[in-house]
């Protein structure tokens, strides 16, 4: 094209002076119009060939891992001049928070002025200086500290912005070394957003209590963090592991993360002519080969782009180059060339994983209920992977999920940016893409044997019920299945219709599923005959079934479907805030925030009587105590445990250690 | 003035072409140019009302190319309504108008003052992204007879007469 208007700008330029000569003043005009435009067009194609990246400023440069353009990445600063309504859309994502550099703004915790914070035997103190946040540290047995004990670190990163936020000190204080290498050291507390609470980062996970809970050494961000929690991230091993640069294309998942590499995309598109080339070839469905849209790949492609992410894997084949370019994944390639896939049969299969397995011999039951289904929030591929709709059908990450909210939507950005759903796809409408033939109101009621209004006539209540654990609450499970009693009673794995029906036993649903579906009733002993088969869980199940349990008595759904009140619930919750794994009674107190009447309990850290705290408020409330029903609840009428049967449960419970790390 | 005006008369009667003269020519580009100032205002009020009722076709971060292609129609639409009122009163006040500025620079200026101003219109209606619609394609074509169209107005008004006064003032 540059050649095109050079030409125009030679042939303008001989026009000017025969016509000057010949004193047609008009044509000169024209001829020096054309002329001038020729050469402008010119000059500026020449100009903006390729794609320079403009240096960023960045004044935190050698105290934490930077951002710098390399490898064919732009930013989204530059995507937004041309794609303004996408941009504004992702800029509204918890994707885009997920890694921040530290301001006034992206610091939301508070309440911490004054404080001191214990762990790790250190003491950490912050402070507000202007707009940063630093924290003091000294030995945790000073009281008052001497001067010279005490180090100072700025917090330079924030991780999180959705539901608890981590923060990041520059320099490696534990080994005192001086900021400037890149590294950042985790502060060992974490700060609930809803709760506006601190707790210690481990604690956030479901761990084993007697494993160490100190929380410095358990976060990493130059070498494990920022490979999700940016866009193209790499770190550079200079001197030794100790010493590194770390460089992100840019903090947080942007657009980049999703598009691949946008560096020729650019380049090619600063010609406006070929812009309009693009959208009528677009229009035709032929998309730009420059970069790449998810939405126009098949589902494999387009579900390994979340899957680089949101999916359990055995490691990266391209380690080597990793240090220097990040990882060799682009969106569009197929992730088997460079991922190591871990469903579970592929730890019994794979030998790639056979190193991880020697190191952590507990890491399928840690990540996997034993059928194979993830029970780990942030896996969702995994869960996809095990479901038949994409197996065998056309299901994606995208059959639901849109990335971008449209204009037509109704809903707010907050609103949207919770799930990333598209329109509808809250509700049956996201099932009714293909199952079509349910799409009436009488065949869904025929089909689910509930009221239409009713949480179950809800797709996803049933075929994807709550069972993955993490960030302190049980998400869907992303894998589409039914519910099955003899699945339960194989995995441990709570069935949809008890996560809702919590007062009903495994029986009772067994009974239920029979009638409506012709499924076996598999054998069950007189407990899970009889008993509420989320009392089971709660008083003999593993630390992860306890988790969902706590979630679930907090859950809405289950207790308007509770046809003996939630009342009892409010004693598990209290039963459960007594539970040995610290995760559990977070998530118990967090349930009972749902609860009127127990605002005034204490938070986090919770006091030693904190169940005879909860029972007090509950007898307090129900001085005639508890309605009939009670037997399979195992509570007596004033509340408590039918003594006998619970403690044959507790004794029972499984104490294997459950480490259900996210 | 007369007898000028009656040789240019006679050359366009010999050669055959309806040119009309500098006089009636005037006249149309300030009609032209007061309607054409009522539309574009009209149109700013038909903007103001978008942002008032707070409009997400007009206002939405993803429709910021709409908003600003409506903006440049109604900022250009404008002035050049205001530039054609000006055009008019010089060619009144020219003694005799060139046939080159009746057949050319009269054309270039109302094309540029539909061209410009619409093609942004046009391309604001249909946006692609980051992009105006096609309709900005009548832009550069606009902006190239706005060019031409000044350029022989100005060469035009060289023949402007100095008043008696003028004169008077100079000497």
């Amino acid at each position: 094209m540059n050649y095109l208007f050079a030409a125009m700008a030679v042939i303008s330029g001989v026009a000017l002076v025969y016509l000057l000569f010949q004193r047609q003043f008009l044509l000169v005009g024209g001829a020096a119009g054309l002329g001038a435009i020729a050469v402008t067009w010119t000059v500026l194609e020449a100009k903006t060939a390729g794609y320079r990246p403009q240096a960023r400023i960045d004044a935190l440069a050698g105290s934490r891992p930077k951002e710098e353009v390399f490898d064919g990445y732009v930013s989204s600063d530059t995507c937004r001049s041309c794609h303004p309504g996408e941009y504004h859309t992702w800029h509204a994502t918890y994707h885009r928070t997920m890694t921040q550099v530290a301001t006034r703004e992206s610091v939301r915790a508070e309440d911490f002025e004054g404080r001191v914070f214990k762990d790790g035997g250190l003491a950490f103190a912050l402070e507000r200086r202007g707009d940063d946040v630093w924290a003091k540290i000294w030995p945790g047995g000073q009281t008052v500290p001497a001067k010279s004990d005490v180090h100072e670190r700025r917090i330079v990163m924030t991780t999180g912005s959705h539901n608890y936020q981590v923060y990041w000190l520059d320099g490696d204080y534990l080994s005192d070394k001086q900021p400037g290498d890149r590294k950042v050291t985790i502060f060992p507390f974490v700060y609930l957003l809803d709760e506006k609470q601190w707790v210690p980062r481990m604690e956030a996970f479901l761990t084993p209590p007697y494993v160490d809970l100190n929380s410095l050494h358990s976060g990493n961000w130059n070498t494990s963090c920022l490979d999700c929690h940016s866009t193209h991230g790499a770190s550079q091993t200079v001197v030794s592991k100790e010493l590194m640069t770390t460089r992100a294309a840019e903090f947080g998942i942007a657009c980049e993360a999703c598009h691949g590499p946008g560096a020729a995309h650019v380049a090619a598109n600063r010609n406006p002519l070929r812009r309009y080339e693009v959208r009528r070839q677009a229009a035709a469905g032929k998309p730009d080969p420059t970069i790449v849209n998810p939405a126009h790949l098949g589902k494999d492609l387009s579900s390994q782009v979340c899957a680089r992410c949101h999916a359990l894997s055995g490691g990266f084949h391209d380690a080597p180059d990793y240090p220097l370019h990040g990882f060799a994944f682009r969106p569009g390639q197929d992730l088997a060339d460079t991922f190591v896939r871990a469903r579970l049969v592929d730890w019994q299969t794979n030998p790639a994983l056979k190193p991880e397995l020697v190191k952590n011999p507990q890491i399928v039951r840690d990540r996997y209920w034993s059928d194979g289904m993830v029970r780990v929030t942030g896996r969702e591929y995994n869960g996809l992977l095990e479901t038949k709709c994409f197996q065998n059908g056309d299901m994606s990450c995208l059959s639901c999920h849109k990335l971008h909210e449209s204009d037509s939507d109704p809903r707010s950005l907050p609103e949207w940016a919770n799930n990333q759903l598209a329109p509808g796809m809250e509700t049956n409408a996201a099932c009714l893409q293909c199952h079509k033939t349910l799409a009436s109101d009488a065949a869904v009621a025929a089909h689910t044997h509930h009221p239409l209004a009713s949480a179950g006539s809800n797709c996803y209540n049933c075929h994807m019920p709550h069972t993955t654990f993490g960030l302190l609450k049980a998400e869907r499970s992303h894998t589409v299945d039914s519910p099955s009693v003899a699945v339960s009673l194989v995995t441990g794995r709570p069935n949809a219709c008890n996560l809702c029906h919590m007062d009903k036993s495994l029986g009772w649903t067994a009974q239920a599923l029979n009638r409506w579906y012709g499924k076996p009733v598999p054998a069950l002993n007189a407990d899970e005959q009889d008993v509420a088969a989320s009392v089971l869980w709660t008083l003999k199940g593993d630390a992860g079934q306890r988790a969902l349990m706590a979630w679930s008595f907090g859950w809405a759904e289950a207790r308007k479907a509770s046809v003996t009140g939630d009342d009892w619930m409010a004693m598990y919750l209290a039963f459960l805030l007594e539970d040995s794994y610290s995760a559990v009674r977070i998530v118990a107190r967090k349930s009972l925030r749902h609860y009127p009447g127990y605002e005034g309990l204490p938070e986090y850290p919770y006091p030693a009587d904190m169940k005879t705290r909860a029972f007090a408020v509950w007898t307090r409330q129900h001085p005639a105590g508890l309605g009939s029903g009670t037997s399979p609840l195992l509570l007596e009428k004033n509340g408590t445990f039918i003594i006998g049967p619970a403690l044959r449960l507790m004794k029972a419970r499984d104490l294997t250690p459950l480490n259900l790390m996210e | 003035m007369g007898q000028a005006k009656n040789k240019s008369k006679a050359a366009n009667s010999a050669s055959g072409t309806a040119v009309v003269d500098g006089q009636t020519l005037g006249r149309r580009h300030i009609l032209f140019g007061w309607w054409s100032l009522l539309f574009f205002l009209t149109l700013g009020i038909f903007l103001e009302m978008l942002h008032g009722f707070k409009i997400g076709w007009y206002l939405n971060v993803s429709n910021e190319s709409r908003r600003l292609m409506f903006t440049l129609a109604h900022a250009h639409g404008t002035l050049l309504a205001l530039v054609q009122i000006a055009a008019g009163l010089t060619i009144r006040l020219v003694p005799a108008c060139s046939a080159a500025w009746r057949r050319f620079g009269s054309t270039a200026l109302i094309g540029a003052s539909v061209l410009l101003p619409g093609g942004f219109l046009l391309g604001g209606l249909n946006i692609m992204g980051g992009d105006p619609g096609y309709g900005i394609f009548f832009v550069p074509l606009g902006a190239l007879l706005l060019f031409v169209g000044v350029f022989l107005t100005g060469r035009e008004a060289l023949s402007l007469r100095r008043t008696e006064a003028g004169r008077a003032l100079e000497e």
